[in-house]
């Protein structure tokens, strides 16, 4: 019977060789069990029509190789949540540790990078962490083990003082904006890194009003950065933690305050021409205004963190 | 509800009952095609997609015996219980019971045909 040998070449292609003579018998036998019941209704003669008949309700000869084969996850239902929340967390944890390493590497070597070579540096730490958590579950699914997370798990180990649940994407955005803020802030992220070299110096810089506060935002960001690292781990808000965002807050409001109202935060270069110099005094002024528009967004910004994180603590 | 949630939830309860029934029909010796008809003749419909892998399955977990024998000029694999499969079918059925009352119980339905 020729259709049944063509389905049984197709089935024992998707079976492991160990596999494939011991099922391909039981299938034989199977379907031609079925064709001679299909035979005997039409008084003994099996036609190309039959034999296709009972192929078809067999189904495809993948669907019937996975079913005579055991079913084999990658990752199965039971660990895939542990699994994605692994990646999740891995996820912080390498963020966390690329920010900490490169400004170390900055301060320590004087090592730069530009924003498009960040961005590839951060992703590729991702991939990485994505392929080995996912290979080690993979390989406990494989070995047959289970966690047993899940069954010593016990209320006590619920988070203390919990508040509220954390909304992934404002946490997220907070620690974007600290990490590259933080990085840019100690000459590790140079964001003028694709201008090309022929192009002269820009003749406006930071003026001598930002000397006094490289510390204490570096204090101030470091805090926060690590503080939503924090929360994204946990996922959710603690007394604690809530406080700790109120007072961050508060310090970064206080400090853009500070610099809206200050002068000198952007100064002009010595430029030979003194018309030159007249022009450059003009867009110095107009940049230092529009930074201060960019300072008081930051601010706003911010406020809404703090009003949110009040909230929050008054319930 | 949708279609095929409903169609899940159908498969999903019917599931157990094959595997039932299958232990219960092998009580007498049957080879895969008979073994078939048999369970269709009491109401159980069973796709052969369905039906051949999961006798392979049972066998595999020592419930069923099988053997070849030739009959009618070809080769048959005949499948019946084996001792463990008598001791198993006899748990599952009993369970099967006490599930049939506390779901008589909860629908407030006579339990025909369960016990």
């Amino acid at each position: 019977m020729e259709w049944v040998e063509r389905y049984l070449h197709q089935v024992g292609h998707y079976l492991p060789e160990d596999k494939r003579a011991e099922v391909t018998e039981s299938l034989r036998e199977a379907i031609e069990g079925e064709i001679d019941g299909l035979a005997d209704v039409h008084d003994g003669r099996v036609s190309e029509a039959d034999q296709k008949t009972v192929l078809a309700r067999f189904g495809h000869p993948l669907k019937v190789a996975r079913d005579y084969h055991p079913l084999r996850y990658l990752v199965g239902p039971a660990l895939y949540p542990v699994w994605w929340q692994t990646v999740k967390q891995v996820a912080v944890l390498v963020l966390g540790i690329q920010v900490v390493v490169a400004l170390v590497a900055g301060a320590g070597t004087g090592w730069t990078v530009g924003a498009f070579d960040l961005l590839g540096l951060l992703l590729y730490g991702q991939f990485w962490a994505l392929v080995i958590v996912t290979g080690v579950f993979v390989a406990i699914e494989t070995s047959g083990e289970h966690l047993r997370r899940f069954e010593r798990w016990r209320p006590e180990q619920l988070p203390a003082h919990s508040v509220a649940p954390i909304r992934r994407g404002d946490v997220l955005t907070n620690l974007f904006s600290e990490g590259v803020f933080l990085l840019w802030w100690n000459d590790v992220l140079v964001l003028s890194r694709w201008l090309p070299d022929s192009l002269p110096a820009f003749p406006l810089q930071a003026g001598p009003a930002w000397d006094v506060w490289f510390w204490p935002l570096n204090l101030l960001f470091g805090v926060a950065f690590v503080l939503h690292l924090w929360v994204l781990f946990r996922g959710v808000w603690q007394r604690t933690t809530l406080w700790t965002e109120v007072l961050t807050c508060g310090g970064i409001i206080a400090v853009a305050l500070v610099l809206i109202a200050t002068g000198d935060l952007v100064t002009v270069r010595e430029l030979p021409s003194e018309e030159a110099m007249r022009y450059l005094g003009q867009g110095g002024a107009f940049a230092e205004r529009t930074l201060k528009v960019a300072i008081a967004v930051v601010a706003g910004f911010t406020a809404w963190d703090l009003w949110r994180a009040v909230r929050t603590l008054r319930g | 509800m949708s279609n095929d949630a409903a169609d899940k939830l159908h498969s999903e309860m019917r599931r157990g009952a094959i595997v039932l029934g299958v232990l219960a029909q092998l009580r007498e010796e049957h080879y895969g095609y008979s073994l078939r008809k048999a369970l269709a003749g009491k109401g159980l419909e069973v796709e052969e997609g369905t039906l051949y892998p999961l006798v392979r399955r049972l066998e595999q977990q020592g419930l069923l015996e099988s053997e070849w024998r030739r009959e009618d000029k070809r080769k048959k694999r005949f499948y019946r219980l084996s001792a463990q499969g008598r001791e198993v079918y006899q748990q599952l059925l009993d369970d099967w019971r006490r599930l049939g009352d506390s779901i008589a119980a909860l629908t407030g339905s006579e339990n025909d045909g369960m016990g």
